[in-house]
């Protein structure tokens, strides 16, 4: 079955599921298991920044320790400064990190004992920020919209540490290196990636798609990564120590409050775990939304002058504001789902925290604890009960964050990977010398067949010879098939059936990139990016010379009207070089394929759009280029297919006829008639 | 033709915002003001229950701490008040010196019971009013999105032509989601953070006033603080946001020109230059966050040790049972003296004004980040388009009388495109346009449905010059086949329906059979259904002009322009599509551009034009009777090259 019949089968069998702008990715329903996978596949983007990881992951276990301590500062203020019990006659022991201190302290006055445990208090601020209040860890969160998209640039850069202060200050910034560093690599391996796509999986692939997957979906990465390693990590061993310690204090006079801590987390888990499908689902539809919103940005903007002209303004407006709706709606979704699970586990947790204030209030009334106690238990039972939730959580914020990263993985996995297909028998170097890249003598076709897949089949048995020295026009009606002819030749397309064989050899036995680096392909359309002329022109060829520039520009008729800008070769050009005539564009595309000095050359219909002075002037300059090298010309005008060396004449998909010029001309078949009607 | 810096005097160039553009935050907010000032029963519905919120949790502290520490745990006696509130005895609580071990447990249960609807009340609240926010914002920022995609698509090419689409999507999505950061983060946020901070230490100075004049001094280097940061926190946001734009705009060109990498084998410098520019937005975003974490420490510290001290000397007042500042009131909630209940409370509030003082540092942060994310989207706004609707429009004419050039120049600034063109098209005749690569012939029918206006001169339809008219009419008199033939990534029925969106199935295949476009059309597995790529990739370039030329001809107009659209086509197929198309244009004002000559010999009229300037018009056969005329060689040369 064809990629394009699968597409429209599966949007067929999962007729509920919205139809959004993806051509190529149509199926993001994810599975449990496939959450799994990909979890266990995003670790593998931590590895090369595991300094970074192991340095987070001390200061995150450090900033740990405080959370421990402040309690028991509290403690002593309340029942050893304020109602001025003796330190002696505590309720319970002090755990062990804390006994030091209270027996340094032991023999001063209360007036002593609060300038020494608000001094305490005071290192602790500044180093940890916490003794005042809460724990606060740092964040760094800057300003960020209302759905999933314009909050990915806060996830490239997030940043939170568990302890405040100085201390918290280090843990942020190294976090949002390692988030940062995380996301770079998958974002950067996509885009690679991306850009490789071979030729028809480009036609299918949607821009707008592209920006959001690299900008936007790229970043869930670093949750996966976060919440698997450090989150898990840090609550689990935050609830064991605080269990530990609500054992070592108040085991002995409380031993139902220890059960009760030990259960939390496993309580919190079990309530939020069931839900994390609906989770996943709203994120899917969230992402797939904002997808379909930048898709419909860049096709109106990319297409404006089609918009305008047809007057389609309104119905612009009206496409994107419904996709835009749509995206916010799907995010309030996400937003609901979250304050559900939320209210789950809040509501769950609030439970054991009232059971353990009824036990600890029970035994102060009673006066076997003294109220400072209180303070500690309750501060100890959030410990656990945040380390619960978040624990709980996990399973939850996973499978947003695998919906995003799914999508990234989706074209890291693409199939039709463009690889040398066949093990490379050459060493690469061989080719890969960028200044001279080794002549090609032959270049033949033997019983090509090529077939879209969807079905239509383009080229049938297409066999000829051409060699270096040659200039070979292709010739055929339009649609005949003569650019996917001349796309087989760089490997844009493989033959689905034969081969084409570059000197001799099966061009996939080839290395790509040494194939393509003796090849220069000049475009039917007219692609520039937003540089300079120059820029522009040396894309192949970054080392080029300005004379060898020049001398390009000039062979292709294009030097006259670049020096008549006021900036010359320095001119940057607007999008897609709209500043330019089609013309114009068409002389810088040919001068850009000149500039390679590549052994083969193909250029699809270069001088469609040019008069016949241009093109005349066009057409002396690739027959002096032909010497030593092998030129290919799609072309309708006889001008220049006369000076061919070797006509193609293609028809239906296949060559009709082939031979010199002159001699098909006098041969009366299908050539003769087809430029018959040329001269009309 | 010229580069982009050369702008017609008065407007305002696309692209300087870039550098250095400064944003007034204020200024910005009254911008906004259209787009929040609908929203506002939703905004004070907000505030209202935000302020509820709030006095429930600041009441639940005061009332908690006294109940539970100095009643429950230290057993002194309730007021009488607080008794009668609650429905407690009096005898067993109020009229005692210390309250009995059962009573207090009595006491604990009504205390957990409050504490418990208070809770959930407020829980309630909090995940209702979370989202009712993001409601709200979404409606605000949906309203903004929508204006922009609006400005962006109404300006005039030439202003498109200036400007990136990876630019443009970046700032209809992250610029413009400043919008609603703005509400958030400028209106919401810091009056929520003000009013705790404000509710907070009017609470503490009820308490006593030092402690009050303690919290405003720490305030003094953390506003200091703030001050010299913001400088720097402006150009960093300003840095930031230009290098996660330009980001963008990489990677929308790199996919578009995906090919030409390829062709070239460039993917390999597409690659290394999106790393750099990857690197350079995470570094940028890194040195923003990093100042905006030094402000929130530096005031967390202030506040936090503001607060050691106030613990200091507050503990000095228990011990002594001062009596708090704002006694009568106090009493109300128990704390007439300074008690343990009283330290809690107070020290509860401290953590709120240090908590308060944070994230207004952190929120001044953003604000600067926000000032500028909107400063961009407000740029993409002000664009005034060049070419608008007049303010009294005319009716749009039946083109009776057909179209005038009168005169017509058109330039980039100060060079010239188009000198003094002058001719007139009747209803039922074809004007060719023809001439070398690069002589204007496009740029003179763009004028036409005012893709841009022209320099000097006018162009008048029934004697109406079209800058009178109604811009949406216009252009919807005349049909266009443009020399770049733009399709849109849907299927191609909707393509050939772009135009005319209630056309038939039928209506769309006769269109298409008019431009010959059935005959490939038939012979795809999935027809009319087919999905086309990005810019009709998968088609040919002959396909995709005969799919252009299938939308023109559905669209049956008055005028129909067709730049070049045979151009990709063999010389059998343009011959058929040029007489249905003849067949199609017998009443209308038709002009062709085209190089081919069978075409033009067809032409009523021939307009041979030279460097922007009409060198020689008339029909084919006066032209040819000019023994050395301009027309009669570029025939020959083209017969020649044909």
């Amino acid at each position: 079955m064809t990629a394009a019949s699968e597409a429209a089968e599966a949007r067929l069998k999962t007729g509920s599921t919205p139809r959004y702008d993806d051509r190529i990715d149509v199926d993001p329903t994810l599975s449990a298991a496939a959450v799994l996978r990909i979890l266990w596949r995003s670790l593998a983007y931590i590895w090369p920044h595991r300094g970074l990881f192991g340095l987070k992951f001390l200061l995150m276990m450090g900033g740990f320790a405080p959370l421990l301590v402040a309690p028991w500062a509290l403690k002593i203020l309340i029942d050893h400064v304020v109602i001025q019990r003796p330190l002696a006659e505590a309720d319970v022991p002090f755990p062990p990190f804390v006994a030091p201190f209270v027996d340094a302290i032991a023999g001063l006055d209360a007036a002593g004992v609060l300038l020494a445990t608000l001094a305490a208090l005071a290192g602790l601020v500044v180093v940890f920020g916490t003794g005042v209040g809460e724990a606060r860890g740092n964040t760094a969160f800057m300003a960020q919209g209302q759905d999933t998209a314009t909050q990915s640039e806060n996830m490239i850069s997030a940043g939170w540490s568990l302890a405040g202060g100085v201390w918290g200050l280090a843990d942020l910034l190294c976090n949002i290196r390692l988030v940062q560093r995380v996301t770079d690599g998958l974002r950067t391996q996509l885009f690679g990636r991306l850009v490789r796509l071979p030729m028809p999986a480009l036609d299918d692939q949607r821009i707008g798609d592209s920006v959001y997957r690299t900008m936007y979906d790229a970043p869930a990465i670093q949750g996966i990564c976060f919440d698997l390693t450090l989150m898990p990590a840090v609550s689990v061993m935050g609830a064991l120590v605080s269990v530990a310690l609500i054992h070592y204090s108040y085991g002995a006079v409380i031993p139902e409050l220890v059960w009760l801590a030990a259960a939390t987390m496993p309580v919190a888990f079990l309530l939020t775990a069931p839900v994390a499908g609906f989770a996943r689902r709203a994120s899917q539809a969230s992402r797939a939304s904002g997808t379909a919103t930048t898709n419909r940005v860049e096709a109106d903007l990319a297409n404006i002058a089609a918009v305008q002209s047809h007057g389609a303004e309104g119905r612009s407006r009206q496409g994107f504001a419904s996709a835009s709706a749509e995206s916010f709606r799907r995010h309030r979704h996400v937003v609901a789902v979250n304050i559900a699970i939320d209210a789950l586990s809040g509501l769950a947790l609030l439970g054991l925290g009232i059971w353990a204030f009824l036990l600890v209030s029970e035994r102060i009334v009673q006066g076997d604890l003294l109220p400072g106690s209180f303070g500690v238990v309750l501060s100890l039972f959030g410990t656990v009960a945040g380390s619960a939730i978040t624990f709980g959580r996990l399973w939850v914020d996973f499978q947003g964050n695998a919906a995003g990263v799914r999508r990234v993985f989706f074209f890291l996995d693409l199939g039709g990977a463009e690889v040398d297909a066949v093990p490379a028998r050459h060493s690469s170097s061989q080719y890969t010398d960028e200044a001279s890249p080794a002549p090609i003598a032959e270049i033949a076709f033997n019983g090509v067949g090529f077939a879209y897949g969807d079905g239509r089949q383009v080229l049938r048995d297409v066999s000829f010879q051409a060699k270096a020295g040659q200039l070979v026009a292709i010739v055929g009606p339009t649609g005949a098939g003569k650019t996917s002819l001349a796309y087989m030749i760089p490997r844009f397309l493989d033959p689905s059936a034969g081969r084409v064989l570059v000197d001799g050899e099966d061009a996939r036995a080839l290395p790509l990139a040494a194939l393509r680096a003796r090849v220069a392909y000049v475009f039917q359309e007219h692609m520039f990016f937003a540089t300079s002329i120059a820029e522009n022109l040396r894309l192949g060829q970054p080392g080029a010379s300005d004379g060898e520039l020049r001398e390009a520009a000039r062979a292709a008729g294009a030097h006259d009207f670049v020096q008549a800008l006021p900036d010359g070769y320095a001119t940057v050009l607007g999008r897609d070089g709209d500043t330019l005539s089609v013309g114009q564009k068409q002389r810088l595309s040919i001068a850009r394929g000149l500039l390679r000095k590549t052994p083969v050359l193909i250029l699809d219909e270069p001088t469609a759009a040019l008069d016949p002075a241009s093109e005349r002037a066009v057409v002396a300059t690739l027959a002096a280029h032909k010497a030593g090298r092998l030129v290919f010309v799609i072309a309708h005008r006889l001008s220049t297919i006369a000076s061919a060396d070797w006509v193609l004449f293609v028809e239906d998909g296949g060559i009709a006829e082939q031979g010199p010029p002159a001699d098909l001309l006098a041969a009366s078949g299908p050539f003769s008639r087809f430029v018959a009607l040329q001269q009309g | 033709m010229p580069p982009s810096h050369a702008q017609p005097p008065g407007k305002v160039p696309a692209t300087t915002d870039a550098p250095g553009r400064q944003f007034r935050l204020v200024a910005g907010l009254w911008r906004t003001r259209a787009y929040l000032l609908p929203q506002w029963p939703h905004f004070l519905a907000f505030a209202l229950l935000s302020g509820v919120g709030m006095l429930l949790q600041i009441g639940t502290s005061l009332v908690g701490f006294d109940l539970l520490t100095n009643k429950v745990f230290l057993a002194q006696p309730l007021s009488e008040l607080q008794a009668a509130l609650l429905g407690l005895d009096a005898e067993r609580y109020v009229a005692v010196e210390e309250v009995a071990q059962d009573a207090r447990m009595t006491l604990r249960n009504v205390f957990l019971g409050l504490v418990c609807f208070l809770l959930a009340l407020g829980f309630a609240l909090g995940s209702g009013l979370g989202y009712y926010l993001t409601w709200i914002l979404q409606r605000v920022n949906q309203a903004l999105r929508l204006a922009m995609m609006e400005a962006a698509v109404r300006l005039s090419l030439k202003e498109h032509q200036q400007r990136q689409v990876g630019d443009a999507i970046y700032r209809v999505y992250q610029d413009s989601a400043m919008v609603t950061a703005v509400v958030q983060n400028a209106l919401v946020q810091p009056a929520v953070a003000l009013a705790t901070l404000a509710t907070a230490v009017a609470t503490i100075t009820l308490f006593s006033p030092y402690l009050g004049l303690l919290f405003l001094l720490a305030a003094v280097p953390s506003v200091l603080a703030a001050a010299v940061l913001t400088p720097l926190l402006k150009r960093q946001s300003a840095t930031a946001r230009a290098a996660n734009s330009a980001l963008t705009s990489h990677i929308q060109e790199s996919i578009a020109a995906a090919r030409l990498l390829k062709a070239n084998g460039a993917e390999g410098a597409a690659f290394a230059s999106f790393r750099q520019r990857s690197r350079l937005a995470l570094d940028s975003a890194y040195a923003l966050r990093r100042t905006v974490a030094v402000l929130s420490l530096a005031v967390f510290l202030c506040s936090a040790l503001a607060a050691i001290g106030a613990d200091y000397l507050i503990v000095h007042w228990v011990w002594a049972e001062a009596p708090t500042f704002g006694f009568g009131f106090m009493a109300f909630v128990g704390f007439a003296v300074w008690n343990l209940g009283g330290f809690q409370a107070a020290r509860e509030r401290h953590i709120s004004v240090s908590a308060a003082g944070v994230s207004l540092a952190a929120m001044w942060g953003l604000l600067q980040d926000m000032s500028m994310g909107l400063g961009r989207a407000f740029v993409l706004l002000d664009l005034e388009p060049e070419v608008a609707d007049p303010p009294r429009p005319q009716a749009m004419p039946a083109v009776r009388e057909g179209v005038t050039f009168e005169n017509v120049s058109f330039g980039y600034g100060e060079a010239a495109v188009l000198r003094g063109v002058s001719f007139v098209a009747r209803p039922g005749t074809t004007t060719a346009i023809v001439g070398a690569s690069g002589a204007g012939k496009s740029t003179l029918m763009r004028l036409l449905p005012r893709l841009y206006d022209v320099t000097d001169g006018a162009i008048r339809i029934d004697g109406v010059d079209v800058r009178a008219l109604r811009l949406a009419e216009l252009r919807a008199a005349m049909a266009i086949v443009l020399q770049e033939n733009l399709l849109f990534p849907t299927t191609i029925a909707d393509n050939i329906r772009y135009a005319s969106p209630g056309a038939s199935d039928a209506q769309v295949a006769a269109a298409a059979r008019a431009s010959c476009a059935d005959e490939f059309i038939d012979a795809l597995p999935e027809g009319y259904d087919t999905p086309l790529g990005e810019r009709g990739a998968k088609l040919s370039t002959g396909e995709r002009q005969r799919i252009s030329m299938a939308r023109a001809i559905l669209k049956d107009m008055p005028i129909l322009i067709l730049d070049e659209p045979t151009a990709a086509l063999d010389v059998a197929t343009e011959q058929r599509v040029v007489a249905r198309l003849a067949a199609h244009g017998r009443d209308k004002v038709t002009f062709f551009i085209t190089h081919r000559l069978a075409t033009i010999r067809q032409a009523d009229r021939i307009l041979f034009l030279e460097d922007g300037a009409v060198a020689e018009q008339g029909s084919h056969a006066e032209l040819m009777a000019r023994p050395d005329g301009r027309y009669r060689r570029f025939v020959a040369a083209e017969a020649e090259a044909a």
